[in-house]
Formats: C-alpha cells, structure tokens, sequence
C-alpha cells in the first residue's frame, strides 16, 4: 500500500477525472507545499448542523448502514436541542467530530500491529491488511471516532463506490482525510458538500493556503486540549452575539 | 430488515458449524472482505435535485454497473457563491432510488381500498385499465369531474407540465397546490398584486440587519443558510422571531419568543414604532404606495375622480394637495406623485362630490396610522408575550441599518389570517424604503411556486388552457363564497389523478379529505414511492425520479436555469409523467395524440426555450453542460422597475398575463388600503390583528394547546422519511415537543406515549419534553410517515381546511386563491 | 477417584462446554462480532472481562509458591503443584479470551511478526508469555522426583517482580490511557496487584478444597488456614487502595471522573458495585475472621467463591464504568435510528448468548486444565 494512493484498479475511470471542468475546479486544493500536512478547521458559526458532511463520508468511503466515520455533536441536550446557559438563555450549536488526525496519536501507540500509522503527510491512515480487530485503538481514542466492522457490511445501494479500498469483517475504520481524493489534488468531500462551507481543509505547512490564514486570524481551538493529542482539525468557536437591548419609549 | 439480518446470520452461523470440521480458516477467508474492492466508476451525469424543496440543487450521480452509488453537488454553478448547493438529503437519494419502498410495476388494488392490497399488473393492462375508466367517468359525468393534483410545477416544467397539457387536451380540471400548501402568502397580492416577489438568496449577504419570522432558513434552506453568515459577517444583525428556538434561532442575535399566530400583532407594533417616532421614508410612502390616495369616509373606498367630475377615462385616484388645499387626480401610468403637488398622508378633508354632495375624505395612510394605534407595543404585550421595549429596539435597529430586509416564512404564513401577517410585514418593508432594494425587501419563501419560463407551448394546445380549480375545493366541496370564475365541476369530482405529491398526507384535514375520497370512482397515484397516497390509490404507476428522467426545472431561490438528466435507465419498470400521458392520450383520443402529444421532453424544452424572455439565448446544449442564468437583474430582486422607473405594479406574474392580476391593486401602487367590499365588511381594509381561530371548532379551553407542525429539517416534507441513514440520525420516531410546563401539568414525561387530538383527528407519538418550544404550544413536524407513529393517519388529522373569505375575493388560481392555514389548528395532548 | 458418576459428569459438562465454546466462537467468527452485544461505544465486552480476571487469577500460584519460598516458609508445600496449575490454567485461558475478542482472529500472528513496542499489549504479550513460562518451569521443577530447593528460590527471584509486571502491565493496557480518565490514573497498577492476589489466592483455597474433598490429597489444615490468614491482608490492602480511589476521586476528582465514580456507585453499575463490596469483600472478610461462622469447613470455600465473584464484579465494573461514560460531553452526537442492532450506537452493553457460550468455553478450557493438571501431577503423585 502505498502512503497516498488507494491501490489503483486496471482500467480505472477516476470520479474526479470524470467531473466537468467547474466542478472539478471547485474541489480543488488552494495551495500546496512541497512537503504538505493536512489540517481542518470547522467554523462552529457556520455550521448548521445538516449532516451532509456526514451522509457525503458515507458515500465517498462506503460507510456500511449504522457506521458513521463523521457525525455531528449537538452543543445542547439532545440531537438539535438546546440548553439553557448561565445566564438563562438558549444556546445550541453543532460540533461535527471525525477523526482529529492527532499529531500525537494514542490510537497509533497502542496498536499492536502498527496497522495504525501516520503517514508523510500527517494523516493517521489503517492499513487493513494489519489490523487484526483487537479494537484497542477504540479504547485509546479520546474522541470514538474509529468504527468497527461488526458483520457482513450492508449497504444501500448493492454495489460499491469504486472510490475507496475495501475493509475486512472484524476491521476498524476511520476517516481517512479522503487520502485518495487528496492523490488526485481534491479536497475530502465532507469539505466539499458542506453547504454552509463550514469547512476549511488545506495545507497546514503552507503559509498562503485559506486553512491557515483563516487559523492566524481566528482563534481556534482543538478539542479536548487536555488530552495532549495535538490533533491537526480545529474548530473556530461560535461568535459572540450583538443582543439588542430592550429600550424605554 | 433486523429480523432478515438475524435469519442470515443464523443461516451463515448453521452452515458454518458444519464447515468448521472442515476447517475454520478457510471460512474465516471467505467472508473477511465485507466490501469488495470496486470496479471504476462508469460515468458521472449531472442532474438537479428537486423535491417539493425549492432548493434546485444542482447534483451529479456517480453511476457504476448502471447504478448510482454516490450522489454529491455538481457546485458548477457560474455564480460561485452559490457552490456547492445541495444538503444531506439530496446528497442520501439513491437511498431513495433502491429502498424496499420503491414502486417497482404498475399496480392494482385488490383488496378494500387502504388495505394495502395490490397486484403487479403490465403496463398495459393498467393504462388500459385507467384508459376505460376516464373515458367512462368523462362521458358521464364531464371530464372536468377529473381532478389532477400535482405539486408545484416549478421542479419540473416538462413532466408536471405534461399535466397542464393533458388536462388542456382532455379537459380535467387541474388542482393548485401554492395556495393548497398555505405557501402563497396572501399579503403578497393584497399589498402589491404579485404571486410573491423575494429576492435571490445571495442578496441575503447584502443586508445589514436581517429579520426573520417564522422562517427558519438553517433547517428549511440549508444550501442558502450560509448567505445569513455572510451578512453576519459583514456586520450585520440578525433578529428571529419564532415560538420555538429553532436552529435559525440559535444563530441569531436577538430570538424573540413569539406566542403563535399573534405576528400582525407585533409587525403592527414595529410599524407603529415606526410611524410614532418619525423613523419611516414618508417620500417612499408617497411615491409607490397607496399613503396618499383618498379614501371616502362615507363609503369606506377611495375616491375617484368621476366622483368629483363624473365619468372619466381613465378614472384616476385621487391625492389632498396641502398647497392648494384641493383633491387632485394623479395619473395612473406611473407611481409617484406629479411635480408640485404636496400630497397629504393625514388629516381629513371635505370635497364635493359631482352630484353636490359634501363627503369627508382622508389619505389612506391615516387610517393605516389610526389602525396603528391599537397596536403599540405596551397593547399588543398580552397578545403576542413579548417585552414592549424590546420591540421598539427592534423597530429603532430596523430602521436605522439599511438595507435590512425581512424574511417571512411558513410559520407566520400557514395561518388563517397569514395575509395580515403578511401585510403588516410588508408595510414595516415599506415605511422603510426597503423595498426594491438589494439588501432589503420583504421575502416570503415558502414553497415552490415560481413559473420562470414562457412554458404556454407546451403546457397549453394552441390557445386551450387547462381549467384551474384550487384543490382546496376538491378537498371539501364548494364553500359559500368561492369566486364564481372557479371552474368547479358541474357533477362534483369522481375521479382523482394524483401525481408528485403524497396528498393524502401532505393535505390538511386528511379525514375530511377521505371522506372526498370515498365519492370517487377512480384514484390514480403515480410515485416512485409507496406513499400512504398510492397505498390508498386504485391504481399506482411507478414513476421515475429525477436521476431517470429529463426535465427542465428553476426556483424561486437562485436565477439558475438546470436539467434533470437521467444517470441510470429507469429502476424496474418504471416510467416518466410524460410517457404516462402519452400513453394514456394514445388511448383515449388518438387523434390528440397524433396532434399534440407526440413529443419527446427535449423537444419540449426547445420549445420553452425558444419562447425567449427569460429563457432569451439559452440553448438546450448549455443546459447540458450545466446551470444558466435566465435573463434578470443580478442580483435578482423584485420591483426594480417600480423603484426606479416608476412602472405601476403589480409586475406580472408569470404565467398568467398581467391584467389577470392587475385587478388586485386597482390602484397601482403599493395598497395598504383594500376597498373590496369584503375587506370593508370584515374590517380588514388596513392591516389589523386578528386572532388565529382555527375553524371555531376546537375552543381552545377545551384544546388549549397550539398545534405546530413546521418542516423537519430530515426530511422535506414526507419525502425521505423512509431514507436509511436519516432515520439513524434522528431515529425514525415522531417526537412531540412540549414544555416542561404543559408535560408537569399533563403528568407527561419524556418518552411517554402521547395522543394529541383535537376535533377533527388524533395521532399517537412520543413526548420530547424541552423548553425550546414555548409554553401553551406543541411542536410535531408536518411530514412523518403515518406508519412512523403509533397511531394515526399523520399530523394532518388535526389540521384545519377552512377558506378565508378574503382569498376568496378574486380568483387566480396559485396567485389569489384559499391559502391553507396549517398552525392555526388546537389541540389538546394526553399521555396514553 | 471416589465416584465415578461424579466424574463422568464433571468431565461431560467440560466437554460440553468446550464443544459449545467452540461452536460459539465459530459461530462469531463467520458471522463477525455483531453477534457481541458489543458497539462502537462499548467496545469491549465480557471477553476483556475475563481477559482482566483470569490475568488477575493467576496470580495465585506463583505468589504463593514463590512467596512462601523467599520467605523460608515450608508451610505451603503441599499445596505448591496444585497452584501452580491454576496460574497456568488462569494464564492460558486469560490469553485464549483475547481471541474470540479479535475481529480477525486469524491475523493474530500479525501482532507476534511486526508487533509495535509502543503498545501495552505486545509488552503485557510478551510478560505473559515469560509469566506461563515461569509456570511450566516450575511444575517442571515441582515434578522433578527430587525438587530442587535452589532452582524454586531462583524461580521465585524472578517469578515475584514479573508476577508484579504482569499485573501493572495489565492494568496500564488500560491506566495508559488518556481517553478513559476512570483508567487513568496510577492506582490502576496497585489495584490489580491486589486483587489479583484476592482472587489468585482465593482460587487456590477454593480448589484445594475441593480437591481435598473429591480425592485423597490433603493441603493440610495448617496450610489452608495460612492461606485464609493471607487472603485478609490481600483484601485489606485491596479495600485501602479502592477506598483512596473513591476518595481522592471524591475530594478532588476531575468532574468526569467522578461522573464516572458515579456510575458505580448510584448508576447504572451500582448493582454490580454493590455486590462486589458487600457480596466480594464484606460477607467473605466476615467468614474468614469469625470463629463461630469458620467452624463449618464449607464456609471456607463459600468465602473463596465469594471473592472471586467480588473479583469478578470488579474487572466488570473496571471496564464498564469507563465505557459507559460518554467521550465527549456533547449530546449526542451518535446516530439514534439503528438499521441494525449489531451496530448499536449507544453506551448499552447486554452480553449475547453468544458470548456467554464463549465464556462458557472458556471456562471449561480453564477447569479443564485445572482438572488434567491435578490428575497427572497431583494426585497421581500422592497416590
Ligand atoms: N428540510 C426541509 N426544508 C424545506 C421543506 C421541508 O419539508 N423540509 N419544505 C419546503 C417548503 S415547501 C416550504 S413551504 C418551506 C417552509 O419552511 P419555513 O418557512 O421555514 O416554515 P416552517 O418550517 O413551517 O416554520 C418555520 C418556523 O416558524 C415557526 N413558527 C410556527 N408558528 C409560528 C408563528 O406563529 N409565528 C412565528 N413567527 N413563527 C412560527 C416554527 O417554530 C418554525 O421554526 O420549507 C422548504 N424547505
Ligand atoms: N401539517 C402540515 N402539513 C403540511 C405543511 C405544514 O407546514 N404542516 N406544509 C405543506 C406544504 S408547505 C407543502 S409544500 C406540502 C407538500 O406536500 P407534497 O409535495 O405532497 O409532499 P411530499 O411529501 O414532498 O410529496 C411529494 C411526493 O412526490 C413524489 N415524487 C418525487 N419525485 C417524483 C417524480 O418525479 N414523479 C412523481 N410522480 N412523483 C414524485 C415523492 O416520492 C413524494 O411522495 O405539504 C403541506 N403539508
Ligand atoms: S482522533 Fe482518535 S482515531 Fe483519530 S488520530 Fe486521534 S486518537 Fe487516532
Ligand atoms: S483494531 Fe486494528 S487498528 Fe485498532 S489497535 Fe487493533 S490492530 Fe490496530
Ligand atoms: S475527510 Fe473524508 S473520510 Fe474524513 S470525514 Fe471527511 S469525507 Fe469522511
Ligand atoms: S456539512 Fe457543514 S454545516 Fe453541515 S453539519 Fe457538516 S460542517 Fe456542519
Ligand atoms: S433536498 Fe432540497 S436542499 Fe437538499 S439537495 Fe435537494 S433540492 Fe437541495
Ligand atoms: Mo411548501
């Protein structure tokens, strides 16, 4: 397996060379460097909480029924439910959670095969030919974001993407960053199908890319800091709101 | 499908003992690749999305072995701020296209109707079958006693136009459904004389304060909700006015926590503002509205100069010029007032009358400033529960950020008096200067209405059109006052062709509506999904979705003019609206057919197209390649030719020609000001607050509680709510929200099973107990599949089918018609 | 043997249940583990359960043998072959529960061909490994015609840090990691060495009483009261740490560890917490000091059973207590709808009637061991 390309198919049509000239020009990387590493940052303002980043990873990596590489998390009570903060207000906002592609990553260190790695560019990849389904790295993972293959997988369309390596029964999986998207200069699709275009991929070693202005000027943070994973997805915090005062006559 | 699992895995499990003596290692590898490693992708075709949404959003389906396995946007449209378009429902429709509910061949019932008992049948036999039958019912009864009901024809030109077209050829009755969804908003051709007037969905990022009530855009517009940040982030403010905190709610600076049906109560009270500390344009009001025009205290309507000289052409209206202290007539080919005259906008005056009588006449503005009073801010308190000076806040921000704009939806239009609502919005727009301008405006999306192309060649034969009858109607027969241009079926209905919609549903007062059905002698559902709607049909006809078919589609939201291309051949024997037609037409009157019908859906698009207009110098080939704009304005706003030439409105809407709906602002100007006799009677002649009433049938002490049912951000409308990978989000079970309040009271807790009922029906679901809806009200999304609750046919058991009057007082059907007002329904909500 | 129906029996029901283990475990591994009540929440179930248990089980053997040799003492003598089998029993069972825990039991080699040191489990494999190696050698020595005094005393030299490596090594496969603040934390290692030595010594006692019982070999009275007088200061050290934990987590805990604290002892495993105190340490401690209760000798093993079971509830409560609690205090983030049950999104855990077929393999492997392991070197050497 080689460290950015999904193992390439004789006679290959690529999606991504298939699409017209203005959508492919869409999903097109900013900048990159000559030594890149993938970051992500979610603007917490922006995102509307719809799941399309979600349903998208399914499509594009063939997420079997009841897997999820990417779900959303509601800052609130319950799925799209407030709570009330401090001050007696209502507050809600969504946290959308794939794998943080920790730079210091508890999963890779307690895997026993070293199926679990990270590669050149960063991206902490299962190499699924390794793993051997001990779901340490479940354990290990701060964040739950890494899915099991509990059976036969079921899928609601009888056949698959053809955009993606497949995954054995008893295997873990995660996001990958759309690491074979990548191969081809495209951005993941959750980045892509992100309506709100909460979304901001790019590489973290170029200076001139979106992803790390928009980290310059804006503040973000990671999530569960304490943990000491340094994970490579941030997210830009809810803006502060302008109420308007109640005034007399 | 868990217990298929279970069977299969015991299965594997059986045979799988037997192997192990053989050797457990060679079983292992036969089942360890749970996905096998692909075959390329075929190709990639671009489509556009298009439920009954509006969101148009452009699509491409990843084929492979002729099957769609990934559907993700195109995000090719030229104006790229509208990239990528397209939510997480769109995004899950090949769920769609291969689920278990997918209509796979023609069926027919065989067991009572609503038993869910069907036989496959051939296509021939069954359009035989629907062949026979129509002709039969149109021999004896007129075929007008058929009724077509199809959902908005914006998503679809060509294949839901194919209804107008047989219904032009045959001559059944075709059914509305903007004004049957309570989506034409009332206020839009009472106040200005169009269909509905919103500004493109870009234009949302040129505000500077946005105001949104009843509208929740982060769940209802997810492909435009980002536009709201945008302006955000250029400063802007944005206030929500919602009983619930909805998601738009959570983004918004300021959530006002309306009690329901009570929005003319506050859009009053801000005007009152408005008008009571000198913040409003009084040189807009003037120039493009009805302020200045006066009104005859004797009679209630305005006065014309033929009253002051007897009979003239043209007849115009008349302004109080304080210079000169003398009526003058102004002209009626453009708005303003002419130079020199110091048009009034109050006071009360005497004139005499050609025949010598003396009468008092005022400018309308003064009767909308003396309607005003009753509404201030400290006196609508009690009605709407709001703080009286946070209303005024909320006034003084609206006027001091310019442009601002405000967003009405759904929630402030679904009511019986939703007009009101809607016209006490408009004259805030108005008092403002905000209308016409990029940034402003008054916008109500709800729905898609928008007929953007010159579709008459292919909708129409010739110069025969197809009969309109509001479907409200059809639903629960003639009411008192129905426009006598209505052309109701002289034999009532006996037969119900349903195709694009899930009527039996989506419909209000679905008990009333059956009661409708059980009269007919034939129901006929075309869908590619076995809704409640086919379950109940007599015959179902498996349609394609737009991922099999070609189609020509545009939307209220974006100038984007896009296909439906087919990706993959039809899934099982499925077939397109307008093969259906054809075929049916080939049947019943093959000489129509040899005439009119033997057209394919290209050539119906190039002959749209070749209308010009706004299809001007697009060609069929573009459309291919992706989104065009039609030809208008950028950014895309109504009215301009109003503001800035001075052109009388209303502005045509399309498709009906403008002296169709001239008449609904006699005046030409912007009517705050409605002298129709049923205005006057009703005391609705300037905007006012009336209480929601919900028919008078459910007295609200014995049904305290409000019924809301807005739309549910996984579905749009009933559409995917059998789709997979929503369900595992939101978990498949109606939740009905209530307050902490109303649960203690009820002794209901969360979880429990709750019937909630009025007169007319009841459904039983589960109690989701949170403040986030307010206190005397209970949310349940409109939408739920009916075999999702416990009990019931659906939330529209409860809902309320009454007509207004006031939609009643002319009749252009999806433009002045019966607005249904679903959130103007009680309730009462028990654990069970 | 003393009645033959009674081993006929014994030996059907081991057989049985190997049988049934094996069928189970086939079962799982052509249909996958959604057959588990395990998910993506909870994802380790009953197997790492008895993983924990029976690593902690085996203790026994080697402290006593070993610990009794350092310390001089002859006392334990007799009953030194007979603990022996068991650690070797507990290690080799302990070490067969990681496989039907595997999604891909047959690349299990992986683990042995390129395994990663970083992982606490390829050092607890590699320490487990020495561990059973301890255990035969020592069996060796123990059946060696003349037992070598020096090679016992080398052997316990070596086999008492590593007795104490395994279980800190266990402990850290889950103390080592950040995700789990209820694992993390440094007593982890303590607390396993003690109740290993609880549940170890108390296997012993249990068998050897039985096997006092059912053949003619004696441990002697001396022994077993030595053993009883052992296994209350291995409790009492066991309550000091677990009562420092619920302390110092009380006092001073990070919210979400108490959080966790308190799915223990008013949640959802407050059930199996209680048990573990009041049925594993204050009914057993209770028979074990009081004279009066002592005096029936069946209450001896009474008291042993109880502890290992209030082992057992501990290695439940252990894990379930971290999985339980949500990583991420967000709601909810996780898929409501289930398609279908095997990939069950919530923290629920319900074991299936698959993985107690396994456990009941595993269990029968267990005693099977024990039962062959006292027949060919115990008793036919007292005989
Ligand atoms: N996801 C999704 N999107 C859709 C649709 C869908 O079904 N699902 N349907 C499409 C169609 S056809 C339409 S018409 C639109 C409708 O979409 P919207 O215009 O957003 O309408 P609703 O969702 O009905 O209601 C919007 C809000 O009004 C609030 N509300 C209820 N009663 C009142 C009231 O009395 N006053 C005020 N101020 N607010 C009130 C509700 O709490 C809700 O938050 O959405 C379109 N988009
Ligand atoms: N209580 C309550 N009820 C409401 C509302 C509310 O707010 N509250 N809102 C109302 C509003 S605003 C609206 S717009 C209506 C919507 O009412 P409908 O438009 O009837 O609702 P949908 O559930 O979207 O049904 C559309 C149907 O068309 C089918 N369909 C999709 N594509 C095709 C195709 O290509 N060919 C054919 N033949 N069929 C196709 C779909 O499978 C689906 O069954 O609901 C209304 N009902
Ligand atoms: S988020 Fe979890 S799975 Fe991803 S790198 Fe970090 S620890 Fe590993
Ligand atoms: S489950 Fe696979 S990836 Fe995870 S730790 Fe075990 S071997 Fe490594
Ligand atoms: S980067 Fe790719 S794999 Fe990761 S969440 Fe996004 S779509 Fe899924
Ligand atoms: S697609 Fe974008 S807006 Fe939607 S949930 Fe994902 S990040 Fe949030
Ligand atoms: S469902 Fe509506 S918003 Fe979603 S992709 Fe389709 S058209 Fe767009
Ligand atoms: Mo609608």
């Amino acid at each position: 397996m080689s460290e950015t390309t999904p193992s390439p198919v004789a006679s290959r049509v690529s999606p991504i060379e298939a699409l017209s000239a203005a959508s492919r020009e869409y999903g097109t990387i900013d900048v990159r460097s000559e030594h890149p590493r993938w970051g992500m940052t979610v603007d917490l303002e922006r995102c509307v909480g719809c799941w399309s980043c979600a349903v998208i990873c399914k499509s594009e990596n063939a997420v079997p029924l009841g897997l999820w590489w990417n779900r959303i998390l509601t800052a609130g009570e319950a799925l799209d439910t407030p709570h009330v903060n401090e001050y007696g207000n209502h507050e809600l906002h969504w946290v959308p959670l794939a794998c943080q592609h920790c730079d210091d990553a508890p999963c890779e260190k307690v895997c026993p095969t070293s199926a679990t790695y990270t590669n050149a560019e960063g991206i902490v990849l299962v190499n699924q030919d390794e793993c051997i389904g001990c779901r340490y790295c479940m354990a290990a993972c701060p964040y739950g974001v890494r899915v099991f293959n509990w059976g036969t997988a079921e899928h609601p369309v009888p056949v698959g993407t053809g955009m993606i390596e497949s995954r054995p029964v008893g295997s873990v999986e995660k996001c990958t960053l759309c690491v074979h998207r990548l191969a081809e200069n495209q951005v993941p699709s959750c980045v892509w199908s992100c309506p709100a275009q909460a979304r901001v991929f790019g590489d973290l070693e170029a200076p001139d890319s979106r992803l790390v202005q928009m980290l310059e000027s804006r503040n973000p943070e990671v999530l569960l800091e304490e943990k000491g994973t340094r994970p490579k997805v941030s997210y830009l915090q809810p803006r502060r709101r302008r109420p308007i005062e109640p005034s007399e006559k | 499908m868990t217990s298929e699992v279970t069977r299969r895995q015991l299965l594997t499990g059986g045979a799988a003992l037997t192997a192990a003596t053989v050797g457990v290692g060679a079983v292992n590898s036969s089942v360890d690749r749970s996905i096998e490693l692909s075959e390329p992708v075929d190709r990639v075709v671009r489509t556009t999305c298009s439920p009954n949404c509006t969101g148009a959003c452009g699509q491409l389906a990843f084929v492979r072995d002729g099957k769609v396995v990934k559907i993700q946007q195109a995000a090719d449209f030229p104006d790229k701020v509208y990239n990528p378009r397209g939510c997480m429902k769109g995004l899950s429709y090949h769920l769609q296209i291969y689920n278990q509910d997918r209509v796979m061949t023609p069926l027919i019932r065989t067991g009572a109707r609503g038993s869910g008992e069907f036989r496959e049948a051939s296509w021939d036999e069954v359009l035989d079958l629907i062949a026979k039958e129509m002709v039969a019912i149109g021999d004896k009864d007129g075929w007008d006693s058929i009724h077509v009901f199809g959902q908005v024809p914006g998503s679809g030109y060509i294949h839901k136009g194919a209804n107008y077209r047989a219904c032009a050829t045959l001559g059944m009755t075709h059914g509305t459904s903007f004004d049957l969804n309570g989506d034409l908003p009332m206020g839009m051709p009472i106040t200005f004389g169009v269909q509905n007037a919103e500004h493109e969905a870009k234009d949302w990022a040129n505000s500077k304060f946005i105001l949104l009530i009843g509208a929740n855009p982060i769940e209802t517009r997810i492909p435009d909700a980002h536009f709201l940040f945008d302006a955000v982030a250029n400063g802007a403010r944005m206030v929500v006015v919602d009983p619930a905190f909805s998601g738009t709610a959570s983004k918004a600076d300021t959530w006002l926590q309306i009690t329901p049906g009570t929005d003319a109560a506050f859009a009053l009270s801000l005007a009152q503002v408005l008008v009571e500390e000198e913040l409003g344009n009084m040189q807009f009001m003037r120039t493009y509205t009805d302020a200045p025009l006066l009104v005859r205290a004797d009679t209630g309507k305005r006065l014309l100069e033929s009253d002051l000289v007897g009979a003239v052409t043209p007849d115009r209206f008349v302004v109080w010029d304080v210079t000169t202290q003398t009526a003058l007539a102004i002209p009626l080919d453009r708005l303003g007032i002419p130079q020199g005259i110091d048009a009034a906008l109050e006071g009360s005056f005497a004139v005499v009358l050609a025949d010598g009588t003396a009468v008092r006449v005022s400018p309308g503005f003064a009767h909308v400033v003396a309607e005003l009073q009753k509404w201030t801010p400290e006196k609508t308190k009690e009605i709407t529960g709001l703080d009286p000076a946070m209303v005024r806040s909320v006034a003084r921000a609206y006027a001091a950020e310019s442009p601002a704009a405000i967003i009405m939806g759904a929630g402030s239009n679904h009511w019986f008096h939703g007009d009101l609502q809607g016209r006490a919005l408009a004259l805030c727009a108005s008092l403002t200067g905000n209308i016409g301008k990029s940034g402003g405006g008054f916008s109500v999306y709800v729905g898609q209405y928008k007929v953007r192309v010159k579709w008459a060649p292919w909708v129409n034969i010739g110069d025969i059109k197809a009969k309109i009858v509001a479907s409200i109607y059809f639903l629960r027969g003639k009411t008192p006052q129905m426009h006598e241009s209505v052309p109701y079926p002289k034999n009532g209905y006996k037969a119900l062709f349903c195709t694009f919609a899930n009527m039996f549903v989506q419909a209000p007062d679905v008990n009333r509506l059956y009661k409708t059905l059980d009269e007919l002698d034939l129901i006929v559902t075309v869908d590619h999904q076995l809704t409640d709607t086919a379950a109940y049909s007599d015959v179902v006809l498996p349609a394609t979705t737009w991922y099999e078919k070609l189609d020509l589609t545009a939307t209220p939201l974006h100038p984007f003019l896009q296909l439906q291309q087919p990706a993959i051949s039809p899934v099982g024997e499925s077939k397109s609206e307008l093969w259906i037609w054809q075929e049916l037409m080939r049947r019943i009157d093959p000489v129509a057919y040899a005439a009119h019908w033997q057209v394919t859906e290209e050539d119906a698009i190039r002959m749209i197209l070749a209308e010009g207009g706004p299809t001007e110098g697009i060609t069929f080939e573009q459309l291919q390649a992706g989104p065009v704009r039609l030809k208008v304005p950028d950014p895309d706003i109504p009215f301009l030719a109003q503001i800035n030439d001075l052109v009388p409105f209303p502005p045509q809407s399309m498709p009906v020609a403008l002296d169709k709906t001239q008449p609904f602002v006699p005046t030409g100007r912007i009517e705050f000001y409605k002298d129709f006799d049923t205005f006057l009677e009703l005391g609705e002649q300037v905007p006012t607050y009336k209480p929601p009433r919900d028919d008078e049938s459910n007295d609200p002490t014995v049904f305290p509680l409000r019924f809301l049912t807005p739309h549910s951000k996984w579905r749009i409308h009933s559409t995917y709510g059998n789709n997979p990978w929503m369900n595992e989000i939101h978990g498949g079970r109606p939740p009905v929200l209530i307050h902490p309040d109303d649960a203690r009271s009820r002794q209901i807790k969360e979880g429990d099973e709750v019937e909630v009922a009025n007169s007319r029906g009841r459904v039983v679901a589960w109690a989701q107990v949170t403040d986030s809806v307010k206190a005397g009200s209970v949310i349940l999304h409109e939408g739920w599949w009916p075999r999702t609750f416990k009990a019931g046919k659906g939330v529209n058991e409860l809902t309320s089918s009454e007509v207004n009057p006031i939609h009643e007082v002319h009749y252009v059907p999806n433009m002045w018609a019966p607005s249904t007002g679903w959130k103007d329904c009680n309730c009462e909500v028990r654990r069970v | 043997m003393t009645d033959k129906r009674a081993w006929t029996v014994w030996i059907s029901i081991l057989g049985l249940g190997l049988l049934i283990g094996f069928g189970s475990f086939v079962y799982q591994v052509t249909s996958g583990l959604g057959v588990t009540g395990l998910s993506n929440t909870v994802s380790w179930g009953m197997y790492i359960v008895s993983f924990m248990f029976l690593v902690g089980v085996s203790a026994g053997g080697l402290i006593v043998v070993a610990g009794a040799e350092l310390a001089g003492s002859q006392r334990f003598e007799h009953l030194n072959k007979l603990a022996v089998i068991c650690s070797i029993a507990a290690v080799t069972t302990a070490a067969g529960s990681i496989l039907p825990d595997l999604g891909r039991p047959f690349a299990a080699w992986k683990m042995m061909v390129h395994p990663n040191f970083t992982s606490p489990l390829v050092w607890d494999m590699g320490v487990l490994t020495v561990y059973l190696l301890i255990g035969a050698i020592d069996l060796y020595i123990l059946t060696r015609p003349e037992v070598s005094r020096k090679s016992l005393r080398i052997m316990a030299i070596i086999s008492l840090p590593v007795a104490i490596i395994v279980h800190s090594v266990t402990a850290w496969i889950f103390g080592l990691l950040v995700a789990r603040p209820f694992w993390n934390t440094p007593l982890l290692a303590p607390l396993f060495i003690s109740s290993a030595l609880v549940s170890g010594t108390a296997l012993v006692i249990a068998t050897a009483w039985v096997v006092e019982r059912v053949t003619p070999w004696r441990a002697g009275s001396e022994a077993m009261d030595g053993l009883r007088r052992l296994i209350l200061w291995f409790i009492a050290a066991d309550v000091f740490l677990l009562g420092t934990e619920v302390m110092t987590t009380f006092v001073s805990g990070e919210p979400d560890h108490r959080r966790q604290l308190d799915i223990l002892l008013v949640g959802r495993l407050a059930p199996v917490f209680w048990l573990e105190i009041i049925v594993g340490v204050f009914l057993p401690t209770i028979i074990l000091l009081s004279n009066r209760v002592r005096k029936h000798s069946w209450m001896l093993l009474v008291a042993a059973v109880l502890l290992i079971l209030g082992v057992f509830a501990k290695r439940i409560n252990i894990l379930f207590a971290a999985e339980f609690e949500p990583l991420i205090d967000l709601a909810p983030g996780i898929p409501g709808g289930r398609p279908s049950q095997q990939f069950r999104p919530d923290e629920v855990y319900i074991p299936t009637l698959v993985e107690f077929g396994v456990l009941f393999g595993m269990a029968s492997l267990f005693f099977s061991i024990i039962t062959f392991g006292v027949q060919m070197f115990v008793i036919s050497k007292n005989d």
